[in-house]
């Protein structure tokens, strides 16, 4: 029994690896950081205690970055898996004579990287739309812009999620269906019957990840909008990095990343916990 | 509830795309079910027995032909209008839900006039409990539930509707084996007790011998026999069915009529008065041999196999169809094979004659 546990621990040794030598060690390195002043550029520092972290909360041009962050968040993980799944129901449904090509397409933004998709949308935004529909560059209004770069970011990455869906989907057998049918449920409510608490193990996954890459939202509405227009999309991510590489203010932008990345995985954990308790095994 | 099949027809675009002819999974049939019987639906796999059955509850459309239960045609409701219950193969219990409230589901979902309070609910739930006999098991999961368990849970969410027919897919298939005898004594029970016209699906002939009021035998989507299971395994209509029913097989020997006599290696081991000469099968049932030092049939002796309560006998024939023949004697019999042969007679109520050709049954 022991010696099995120990096997499975040195399956996820190659992972661990990659993960240690790519994020653990560089964050470990990076810690110290933020007990400093140091601006990112010089070769010397002071440590200045928990004064960074204390700072964190006084400082009032943080808010900004928050809010929009959880908008960001919000917005990013209800659209980003609400338009999968709908994609994924539509690829599985038994009207599927396209469905294998439909796949393929509508995962191909997925092999696009976010800076190029941003560069794109910043065209459709600025000039298409407006041209055909004769709307206004939503990227340019305050009000607006967030939702303008969800939806980037969803057609981006909804390929992803889609196909998580769909494997889900197709794990649910055709039975429980037939089951259904049988006891009178309509389609409707097959769906929210069946499919969706059979479906848990996929929720679990898309909606952790996409809250947490939400939540840490950056290269796409970097490249988008750089933060604007007027701050309006910046996020907690770009005000570290505005921090670190702007305002010569690498230790106090070091301290709310430290901040930002527990809070990732509190809110990670608690969310995946959430629907992993309400899995069901097949 | 009576069923009647008029010429159904289902066909299936075949799955390699490349064949354009359709598959005939059921072809042209025609059947009649009693109310309140005990129907085993029989044949090998493959044969479109299921698809039969999923054409009755309605999951599958006929290609061709109606449907009727009584005077009513149902042949394009769908099903959740016909009341049905369907037990399916694998049971297909919703594994989210307790056990209650996987029986409850079918009529959480009941619409307009036949709606339940959940008073009413309950009642027919505890109702069906009881005649399942799983008290004990309503708060469980599905997953913690053996299968002769879950099997009892399907039939119960199948009957909380009351439905007039109840559908049974391979029901015994996914049980072990003592189980499987205990499980068909139990559906017996409950078949007697609601009376409900049900028709099960199986690829076991034993196990659709034994509890069957009537049985229909299948192949290849056509329908071969329909009778009491005795008159079935006494007078089958043609070869398939004499050598799909019964354990161990029925014996095959390659003969001929002449002169009147039913003759295998030219020796006459039966009488046929007034049957023209023509080349027959002629089947044997195991227990139809007797040892005799005088027969007519000689067979090389291969080996002798005790079951205690009577003896199997191996041997070998060259006009044998098959690889080895199997006699069953009585175990007080002593076996002495001279040279290494045995003589047989044949009783002639356990021989059955079939045109080698056509291989339908020959009556003497």
């Amino acid at each position: 029994m022991k010696k099995r546990s120990l096997t499975k621990y040195l399956f996820a040794l190659p992972g661990f690896c990659f993960f240690a030598f790519a994020m653990l060690i560089p964050f470990m390195m990076g810690i110290h950081i933020a007990f400093t002043d140091w601006d990112g550029v010089a070769s010397t520092y002071t440590f200045v205690g928990l004064a960074n972290f204390a700072a964190i909360f006084r400082d009032t041009r943080m808010y900004a970055p928050f809010f929009n962050t959880l908008e960001f968040a919000l917005l990013g993980t209800i659209i980003g898996n609400l338009i999968p799944l709908g994609l994924a129901l539509l690829v599985n449904s038994p009207y599927r004579r396209m469905s294998s090509i439909a796949r393929v397409i509508f995962f191909v933004p997925v092999c696009l990287s976010s800076v190029l998709t941003a560069f794109l949308w910043r065209f459709i935004y600025h000039e298409f739309f407006p041209k055909v529909f004769g709307c206004r560059n939503i990227l340019g209004s305050t009000r607006w812009v967030i939702l303008g770069i969800v939806l980037i970011g969803v057609w981006n990455t909804a390929g992803t999620n889609m196909l998580i869906y769909l494997s889900g989907l197709k794990n649910i057998p055709v039975e429980l269906y037939e089951a259904a049918k049988m006891d009178g449920a309509s389609p409707c409510q097959q769906f929210g019957r069946i499919t969706l608490p059979l479906l848990m193990p996929s929720f679990s996954v898309c909606v952790t990840l996409t809250l947490t890459s939400w939540l840490k939202e950056f290269a796409t509405t970097l490249s988008a909008t750089g933060g604007g227009p007027g701050g309006a999309s910046r996020t907690i991510s770009i005000y570290v990095f505005d921090n670190l590489y702007k305002y010569y203010k690498a230790g106090y932008g070091q301290a709310i990343s430290l901040l930002f990345a527990l809070m990732l995985i509190v809110v990670g954990l608690l969310v995946s916990s959430f629907f992993r308790r309400r899995e069901i095994e097949l | 509830m009576k069923i009647v099949l008029q010429h159904l027809t289902k066909r299936f675009p075949n799955r390699n795309k490349k064949i354009k002819e359709d598959v005939i999974a059921v072809n042209d049939f025609d059947l009649e079910i009693p109310d309140g019987k005990l129907i085993g639906l029989l044949g090998p796999s493959g044969c479109g027995k299921s698809t039969v059955l999923n054409l009755i509850c309605g999951l599958e459309k006929p290609t061709e032909g109606r449907i009727f239960f009584g005077e009513t045609e149902v042949t394009d409701l769908p099903p959740e209008k016909r009341g049905v219950g369907l037990v399916f193969q694998n049971y297909a219990l919703y594994p989210h839900l307790s056990v209650y409230d996987n029986i409850k589901f079918p009529l959480e979902n009941l619409r307009g006039s036949e709606k339940l309070t959940k008073e009413e609910m309950d009642a027919r739930i505890r109702e069906v409990v009881s005649l399942v006999q799983i008290d004990g098991l309503l708060e469980r999961k599905p997953n913690e539930l053996s299968g002769g368990q879950q099997q009892r849970v399907a039939i119960a969410r199948a009957l909380v509707k009351m439905p007039q027919v109840l559908l049974l897919d391979e029901p015994l298939s996914n049980l072990d084996a003592r189980l499987r005898i205990q499980t068909r004594e139990e559906l017996k029970r409950i078949q007697v007790e609601t009376g409900i016209t049900t028709i099960f699906v199986t690829h076991d002939q034993e196990e659709a011998m034994s509890i069957s009021d009537t049985i229909v035998v299948m192949k290849d989507g056509v329908l071969q026999q329909q009778g009491e299971p005795q008159e079935i395994y006494d007078e089958p209509v043609n070869l398939f069915v004499a050598s799909f029913l019964g354990t161990p097989k029925i014996n095959v020997f390659t003969g001929e009529i002449k002169n009147g006599q039913v003759c295998i290696d030219h020796m006459p081991v039966l009488e046929a008065n007034g049957q023209a000469d023509r080349e027959v099968l002629v089947a044997v049932r195991p227990e139809g041999f007797v040892l005799d030092e005088n027969g007519p049939l000689s067979c090389g002796f291969v080996s002798r196999e005790v079951m205690g309560r009577d003896t199997s006998i191996v041997a070998t024939h060259g006009d044998f169809q098959g690889e080895r023949i199997r006699a069953i004697i009585p175990s007080e019999q002593e076996v002495s094979p001279e040279n290494g042969m045995v003589r047989f007679s044949l009783k002639p109520h356990k021989v059955r004659i079939f045109d080698a050709k056509t291989q339908t049954r020959i009556k003497l």
